[in-house]
Parts: C-alpha cells; sequence; structure tokens
C-alpha cells in the first residue's frame, strides 16, 4: 500500500541527477537541461529497443539554476532550502515549498531520483 | 526569541517551536511543524503540539450555556459543558474553561470581543499563562496593528479581511473597506524578480497584467513609485463629484535591505489621504520572526 510521504520525509530525500541528462550554463549563469522524454510505460514496450527516446528540454530560471547548480546528489531537499533561504532572504517555509516543489519537477521530468538516507 | 503574531485583530505570542499553519478571518492555528491535526494529541515530551484560537467582536456578553454550545460543538466538544475560572487578569470580567475535569478550551472575554484557546490536551499551566498573559483584542472600529510572518502593517478601521494568500514568493492580503478595498502585496526575492530593472519598469508590468493599461507611475524617490488609474475625462470636468469604487492609486516600495518588493493598492475613495499615507507608510517587512 503506498504510503503517503511525510513532510520530514520530503525535505530529507536527496535529488540525485539522472545519468542520460546533460546540462549547459549559459554565460549568464541559467541552466539548460537536455533530458529524454519521460514516455508512458505501455509506449515504452511498443516503441523498437534500438530507436531512441526524444529528447526535451528545460530551461531553468536563476533560483532554478541556483537549485540545480547545488544538485550534487549529497545535499538533501532541506539542504537545498536552507541554501534558497539564505541566498534569498526569504521564509524558511516558502524556500522548502519552493525546493520541494522544484525537485518534484525535475523527477516527475525523470531528471533526477530520490534516494532516502537509511537511519541505522 | 518571543514571536508575536498579530492577526485580525488578535494579539497573542506564537508559543516557542510552533509557526502559524492556519490564518483566517477570526481563526488561526499554530502548530509545530509537520504536525497533523488529529494525529496524536501530544509529542510526549510534555510540549504542546497546536494552540487553535477563535476569536472576535462580542455581539453579546458571552453566555456559556447559549453561545458557549456553539463553541463547545466548534471544537469538538460538544458532550462538555463551561466551567467559570475566575479572572485571569484584574481587568477582564473573568474566563471560562471546559471541560471541566481535564480543561483544553478556555474562553475569555476581552475589548468588546471573545477569544477561545484551544489545545489538543490540558496544556502546562506556564503555557497557558504564557498565551493568556500575551492575548489581546482590538474591535474592528478601530486601526488594527498586522503582524505574520515578515510582514507589518496597518489597516483603518472598519476593514475586514477577505482573502489571504501566501504563496511560496508572494503573499497577498486583501481587505474590503466600505465602498472600496485595500490590498496587501509582498514579493521575493526581489533582486531576482526585478533583474536590472528599477522598481518603476516592474511596477508597470505588475500594474499591466493585475489592472490592464493605462495606469500611471510615478517615481518617488530611490526604489520607490507611486500609482494610480487614469482619471476619466467627465470626473475632471465635474471634479467636485466623489470618486467611484473603481478609481485606484498605491505605491510600491524595493526594499533592498530585506530583500522584498512591498505593494500597497487602494481602491475606491473612502480612504482619506491621510490614511492612505498612514497605511502605506506602516508596511514593512520585518525580521523573519522564529
Amino acid at each position: 500500500m503506498q504510503q503517503s510521504t511525510s513532510r520530514a520525509d520530503a525535505l530529507a530525500a536527496i535529488p540525485v541527477p539522472m545519468p542520460d541528462i546533460r546540462a549547459v550554463t549559459s554565460p549568464q549563469g541559467l541552466v539548460r537541461i537536455e533530458h529524454p522524454a519521460v514516455l508512458k510505460p505501455w509506449l515504452a514496450r511498443l516503441l523498437p529497443p534500438a530507436l531512441s527516446r526524444p529528447t526535451r528540454t528545460l530551461e531553468l530560471d536563476e533560483m532554478g539554476s541556483f537549485v540545480w547548480a547545488h544538485i550534487d546528489g549529497i545535499a538533501s531537499v532541506a539542504d537545498l532550502a536552507r541554501r534558497v533561504e539564505k541566498r534569498y532572504s526569504c521564509l524558511a517555509a516558502e524556500a522548502e515549498q519552493a525546493v520541494a516543489l522544484f525537485v518534484r519537477q525535475l523527477g516527475q521530468r525523470g531528471i533526477v531520483a530520490l534516494r532516502q538516507e537509511r537511519k541505522d | 526569541m518571543t514571536r508575536e503574531l498579530r492577526w485580525d485583530g488578535l494579539r497573542v505570542n506564537i508559543p516557542d517551536g510552533m509557526e502559524p499553519a492556519v490564518l483566517d478571518r477570526g481563526f488561526v492555528r499554530l502548530a509545530r511543524p509537520g504536525h497533523v491535526p488529529g494525529h496524536g494529541a501530544g509529542s510526549g515530551d510534555g510540549q504542546v503540539e497546536s494552540l487553535e484560537l477563535r476569536f472576535g467582536p462580542e455581539k453579546s456578553p458571552f453566555d456559556p450555556d447559549r453561545d458557549g454550545r456553539r463553541l463547545l460543538k466548534a471544537c469538538g466538544l460538544p458532550e462538555a459543558a463551561f466551567v467559570r475560572v475566575g479572572p485571569s487578569r484584574p481587568d477582564d470580567p473573568g474566563f471560562w474553561a471546559a471541560p471541566e475535569k481535564a480543561p483544553r478550551l478556555f474562553a475569555v472575554r476581552m475589548n468588546g470581543g471573545m477569544a477561545a484557546l484551544l489545545f489538543p490536551t490540558p496544556p502546562p499551566p506556564d503555557v497557558l499563562q504564557a498565551a493568556m498573559a500575551s492575548l489581546d483584542l482590538t474591535p474592528p472600529d478601530a486601526w488594527r496593528s498586522w503582524r505574520c510572518f515578515d510582514l507589518s502593517f496597518e489597516t483603518p478601521p472598519g476593514a475586514i479581511l477577505v482573502r489571504a494568500s501566501f504563496k511560496p514568493g508572494s503573499f497577498r492580503l486583501e481587505f474590503r473597506l466600505a465602498g472600496g478595498g485595500l490590498t496587501f502585496d509582498r514579493f521575493v526575492p526581489a533582486d531576482v524578480i526585478l533583474g536590472a530593472a528599477g522598481v518603476e519598469a516592474w511596477l508597470a508590468r505588475f500594474l499591466g497584467r493585475e489592472h490592464g493599461d493605462g495606469m500611471t507611475v510615478t517615481p518617488q524617490g530611490t526604489g520607490q513609485a507611486s500609482f494610480a488609474s487614469p482619471v476619466p475625462i467627465w470626473r475632471r470636468v465635474l471634479s467636485w463629484l466623489p470618486a467611484g469604487s473603481e478609481r485606484l492609486r498605491g505605491r510600491a516600495r524595493h526594499d533592498a535591505e530585506t530583500n522584498r518588493i512591498l505593494v500597497v493598492t487602494a481602491r475606491g475613495s473612502s480612504l482619506s489621504e491621510a490614511h492612505f499615507d498612514r497605511v502605506c507608510s506602516s508596511y514593512a517587512a520585518v525580521d523573519i520572526q522564529g
């Protein structure tokens, strides 16, 4: 049974860039990410294995580029939110919501995977 | 650090570890981050997980048998009854608690209004005392001071909260006034939103999206600008007629120190120039609470 993610779990998740994406930073510091399109499972099964998936491009704004620059497979969503809070002088709750939403959108596009740290 | 919440006429100190979870007209819920209402009444370490406040002006003196029944039902205690506990302060006529055996709902009259505090479990005496000592109500026919999150401002007598929106980066509070309205906007981070443009250029684009073309933007010094809707020709000719509710005016300010943009918009003519000045000058971004 799928359980809803608690707020603590969501903040503790660590976004990890997927291996088949390509990120380019412009001279203005903005990031453009090229990534394979996410296909519905039934469509992916129909396509010949040799056929590569279409590529999609995502242009990040300044805040998105800032967060992306700090996604290193080690920093959690909470860590990223604290950086945003400090850099942009916003409220902690605002930073957490904005970063969590941004990371979720990256996840939905297949750009990052989320890893949960085990608590031994 | 003591953090004070001023909301819709209520003033109360936010208990340590809590933050505003719900802010509505006549209702506030303070809770620890991550607390889910109805899931676990207590943390087990004596800490209070949440506090709900219901408040507003009294239509008539509080009657525990009549008004109390509605309040108890609204707070999930339909079978309980209020008992009078006695004055909590020298200047108030007394307060009530429910249920009698393990009180966690407290109702108090003050300044022509009523405030009810609901805890999930009977609170420690020091927590209750601190909340009661910081409690105050300002009637709606007086100037009210507001302080929530990083905002601080005043509303004139008769202003009624219509809508409050706290989206990340964009806060908006709308009030209704006789014959018009008042809106407070706050945007963060200002440096990203403005980019290389000044506040006047950003304001012109913002007003175009909100109110269409035609608004006049006038610089008022570094990082500040005022704006107003165009005056129709017939109003210029018949200037002695009172302005209608369609009139818009306001001010925007880029607060570089807090990296915020603050905008006040007044609609209609019920707000005098003096009151409008007071509203605009009182609007500030304050030190982040907590």
